[in-house]
């Protein structure tokens, strides 16, 4: 249909749009997970797709297109949190709801309307994005201490706490005091 | 001692000596009690990781497929001559049809975005400047896109550019469901009253009379709709 894209046969524009189509939300939600901010993730699901464009010779099949996809996605909305909150990783440690504004009004938050969307939004922005990519995403710890510009032992450090305020949470939801 | 810490570890397989992951394993088979706290905290983690279904909003979606249209289009752009002398009224009634949809698209698209702050809070004046500074960078970017991908198609054949209208009018009408689908019925209405404006565009890209005709027209309300949307950029999606 667009003859106009002949010089890269592999892929089609209607082809990538099809992979959007089925695809892209998976990339959307890991970002809202990992930033918090549905602009923020929309940006950097943008900025992977526009990547993986340039570069869709490369991709031999779909599921191939969307693993790569999806991974740069997640480094870019590591990197819009990076840019939203300037300054080294440890930094994206400190506790927002001590810098003076409520859970609620934070950065334009989405309501993400569980308990556990809510409890993800209390960490700390270094201790969710650890908790997302080792407890959703599977990330190696060392992949986790390179993209996030830490140490292994920060990283786990930050899991630790992440978890430990989560599975308060859970106890809570429990009616465990 | 085998710590919580030394448990999250082991359970992800990795961060431990191979001597202490024999330790927490030996200690695990001998201790029904370290065992009874391993099971629950493999308990708590399951639950933990499964964070709630997010929903990517279909105006997401449209604009994310817009932004991959609007890419496959500039890359004609260093191939294309801008040939004026044949048909130079083609190449600017795109424009001017295919900026008016998506300027229309973007201020949907912002207008229902998660973050937007309603025009009645007045206690989010920041949120709602930040919304309208958002929706000025969009529809710049938007529009600069549009008119890349149209004038590289100056010399493109029917064919390319037929392809263009159909991509266009596909992404118009998801910009109209969405905007059936948040109750914005007048403007989903206005949306569907230009695809028949672009299939004629692109039924009539030969005659040249016609397209002029049509780019007036279109001209005309890209210009009331962009002086309205300079004079309060945060209620564009209510005003058009």
């Amino acid at each position: 249909m667009f003859a106009f894209l002949n010089s890269r046969p592999a892929w089609s524009l209607d082809e990538f749009q099809r992979v959007l189509a089925r695809r892209g939300e998976r990339w959307y939600a890991a970002c809202v997970r990992i930033t918090g901010d549905p602009g923020l993730a929309e940006d950097a699901v943008q900025e992977a797709l526009l990547k993986a464009w340039t570069q869709r010779d490369q991709f031999r099949g779909e599921s191939e297109i969307d693993t790569w996809i999806h991974r740069i996605a997640l480094n870019a909305a590591i990197d819009q949190m990076r840019r939203q909150r300037p300054g080294s990783s440890e930094e994206l440690g400190e506790d927002l709801v001590a810098a003076g504004e409520s859970p609620g009004t934070l950065r334009g938050r989405i309501e993400l309307g569980r308990d556990l969307g809510r409890a993800l939004e209390r960490l700390t922005p270094l201790e969710r994005m650890c908790f997302v990519l080792k407890h959703v995403e599977d990330w190696h710890l060392d992949e986790i201490a390179a993209e996030l510009n830490n140490s292994i032992n920060g990283i786990k450090q930050a899991l630790f706490r992440a978890v430990r305020k989560l599975r308060g949470d859970l106890q809570q939801w429990r009616g465990e005091s | 001692m085998i710590t919580e810490e030394d448990l999250l570890l082991y359970h992800y397989g990795e961060g431990l000596s191979a001597e202490r992951r024999a330790e927490i394993a030996a200690a695990l088979a001998a201790d029904a009690g370290l065992r009874a706290h391993w099971l629950q905290l493999l308990a708590d983690l399951s639950a933990l990781a499964h964070t709630p279904r997010v929903a990517m909003p279909a105006t997401v979606q449209a604009r994310l497929a817009a932004r991959l249209s609007a890419a496959a289009a500039a890359e004609l752009k260093p191939a294309a001559k801008v040939a004026r002398s044949r048909a130079w009224v083609w190449p600017i009634g795109l424009t001017a049809c295919a900026s008016l949809v998506l300027a229309i698209g973007v201020s949907i698209g912002l207008g229902f975005r998660d973050d937007t702050p309603s025009a009645a809070s007045t206690a989010q004046a920041a949120p709602a400047a930040d919304g309208g500074a958002r929706f000025e960078r969009g529809l710049r970017l938007h529009l600069a896109d549009t008119e890349l991908q149209l004038v590289g198609l100056a010399d493109a054949e029917p064919a390319v550019r037929a392809a263009l209208i159909a991509r266009i009018v596909q992404e118009n009408r998801m910009f109209a469901r969405a905007a059936e689908r948040a109750g914005e019925t007048h403007l989903a209405r206005v949306l569907r009253s230009f695809e028949s404006v672009l299939i004629g565009m692109g039924e009539q890209a030969t005659d040249a009379e016609d397209v002029e005709l049509r780019r007036q027209q279109l001209d005309f309300e890209l210009g009331a709709m962009q002086t309205k949307l300079a004079s309060d950029p945060s209620k564009s999606s209510l005003n058009i």
